[in-house]
């Protein structure tokens, strides 16, 4: 039994494997969520209102949402394809931890319990310096750049440690760049609307077409991990490297963009609700 | 890596091939040897293939893992624009029991319509054809209770692999199980007849690209040192 997903040396099979690795880390983040939710509740001296309730409820099935896409990225099938078979899962694992799970776990994060754990960590103040958008921007994309690079894919792919340092570090780097968009902090957040969405098009749509490009265009398969593995219902390597360059230049599209419109609608409601040009209230 | 020292008297940084080079004193022609083909006629090694590089693989359609890669590796570089014509891809079935003719054509053609199949018509002709190539012998490895070997070949030739080298693979044949270990390197030999290069597992696309245009410019006259 393996803890975490990471390279075999044996050709591809749908038998299932245990990962009891991805399950703990799984529990481990839902668990003391789940708990610190019980807790509040219990320490709260009344009922909640209906529109604190819905939001109570709305915020746990976004973080369980997000830590459902964080089991689905890294156990079997997709964690042990993207692991050792191809750099396409490889990359739908990326974009599922760092556009789906992270952005999903941060909206489902209570104000309160953020401001809990930075100061239990004592990070508030390197939260605060991390969450400026530029700096988010940065280690986002330089966490991007390293973790594609052949010599990080094979070298931490090759054993479950480095896989598990892998997965790891784009959760974190993802939770870090969704930050200054939608953190349960409102001073962590970026005000204004325009500013949001040209710090999610620069962080999140710009910098990654480079590496994806690399990927789509290059004249050999980048990474040995992929190349060199038992192939998967005969899909050539060069075929699969090109899928994932497709994936992470295509696959970020409909989120990035999606929340840009979904932005762009919301700041002109709160224009419209603002306009000194609206007529006057009945009352 | 044994093979790694047993070929590694010559300079590796002055080596001309990324794939392993073959020492000047361990040069080897081409084997004169005939073998049928998938549509049942004769082929011979050498003088079939004059003026090409012949790439010759031993493997068999039941591996499940390092022949369909180094195979795919193959169609992979010859497919690519700029890629040498006078390449054969000679592929020798270890499992000529099981690998019929038809067998191993539709195995080969999931990679490319030009690789050249070949099987043995005999255990002593494959013996021969790994001691002519300095190649490890095939061993089947039956799966019973009490566990039998059987080893087709049993000169290994001067040239030394470890398990990295080999290929196992458990399959299962009628009511009979057994695995074969085989020499996965892919042997390398200029037009002239020589080989000057070999490719164990695993070896990358670049090396491939790298050193084929090399031996495909080696004129099929030219004296042994001129590939070295």
């Amino acid at each position: 039994m393996r803890f975490w997903c990471s390279a075999l040396e044996v050709p591809w099979s749908w038998s299932w494997r245990a990962y009891p690795g991805v399950w703990a880390a799984s529990l481990a983040i839902a668990v003391p969520y789940l708990v610190a939710r019980r807790r509040a509740r219990a320490m709260r001296p009344g009922p909640l209102g209906p529109s604190d309730a819905a939001t109570e409820r709305r915020q746990t099935w976004l973080f369980l949402s997000g830590v459902l896409a964080f089991w689905v990225a890294s156990d079997w099938p997709l964690g042990v394809l993207g692991a050792g078979y191809l750099a396409s899962a490889h990359m739908a694992q990326f974009m599922l931890y760092t556009l789906v799970a992270a952005p999903l776990l941060v909206l489902g994060t209570p104000e309160p319990m953020a401001r809990r754990i930075l100061a239990k960590l004592r990070l508030y103040r390197v939260m605060t310096r991390l969450t400026q958008p530029v700096c988010a921007g940065l280690v986002f994309n330089g966490c991007l750049v390293a973790t594609h690079s052949p010599w990080a894919v094979d070298t931490l792919r090759a054993n479950q440690f480095g896989s598990f340092v892998m997965d790891a570090v784009w959760l974190v780097s993802g939770v870090l760049v969704w930050l200054p968009i939608c953190s349960p902090l409102t001073e962590h957040r970026l005000r204004a609307y325009p500013g949001k969405m040209v710090y999610l098009f620069l962080a999140l749509g710009v910098v990654p077409a480079v590496p994806a490009g690399f990927l789509t265009f290059a004249s050999f398969p980048l990474y040995a991990t992929y190349e060199l593995a038992p192939r998967f219902y005969g899909l050539d390597a060069a075929a699969d490297q090109q899928t994932a360059g497709l994936i992470m230049k295509l696959g970020g599209i409909p989120i990035v963009w999606g929340t840009i419109v979904a932005m762009m609608m919301r700041w002109a409601d709160e224009s419209k609700n603002l306009s000194p040009l609206q007529p006057p209230s009945p009352r | 890596m044994l093979v790694v020292a047993a070929c590694g008297s010559n300079d590796e940084a002055e080596s001309r091939y990324d794939g392993l080079a073959v020492p000047e004193s361990q040069l080897k022609q081409v084997p004169d040897m005939v073998f049928s083909d998938t549509d049942g006629n004769d082929f011979h090694l050498a003088a079939d293939t004059q003026g090409q590089v012949r790439l010759v693989y031993q493997m068999f359609t039941n591996c499940p893992d390092i022949c369909g890669v180094q195979l795919a590796q193959l169609a992979s570089v010859l497919n690519r624009p700029g890629a040498p014509a006078n390449v054969a891809v000679l592929a020798v079935t270890v499992d000529p029991d099981r690998d019929t003719p038809e067998v191993l054509r539709a195995y080969l053609d999931q990679f490319s319509d030009d690789f050249v199949g070949l099987i043995p018509d005999s255990e002593q002709q494959l013996t021969d054809l790994q001691n002519a190539l300095g190649a490890l012998a095939s061993i089947k490895i039956f799966e019973t209770t009490t566990t039998e070997t059987h080893q087709m070949a049993s000169d290994g030739g001067d040239m030394d692999t470890d398990m990295d080298d080999t290929d196992m693979t458990a399959m299962d044949h009628g009511d009979v199980n057994y695995d074969i270990a085989h020499d996965a390197r892919v042997f390398a030999y200029a037009p002239n007849g020589y080989g000057y290069a070999q490719y164990p597992h695993p070896t990358r696309q670049t090396q491939f690209d790298h050193d084929l245009p090399i031996l495909a410019g080696i004129k099929p006259d030219a004296p042994a040192p001129a590939g070295l």
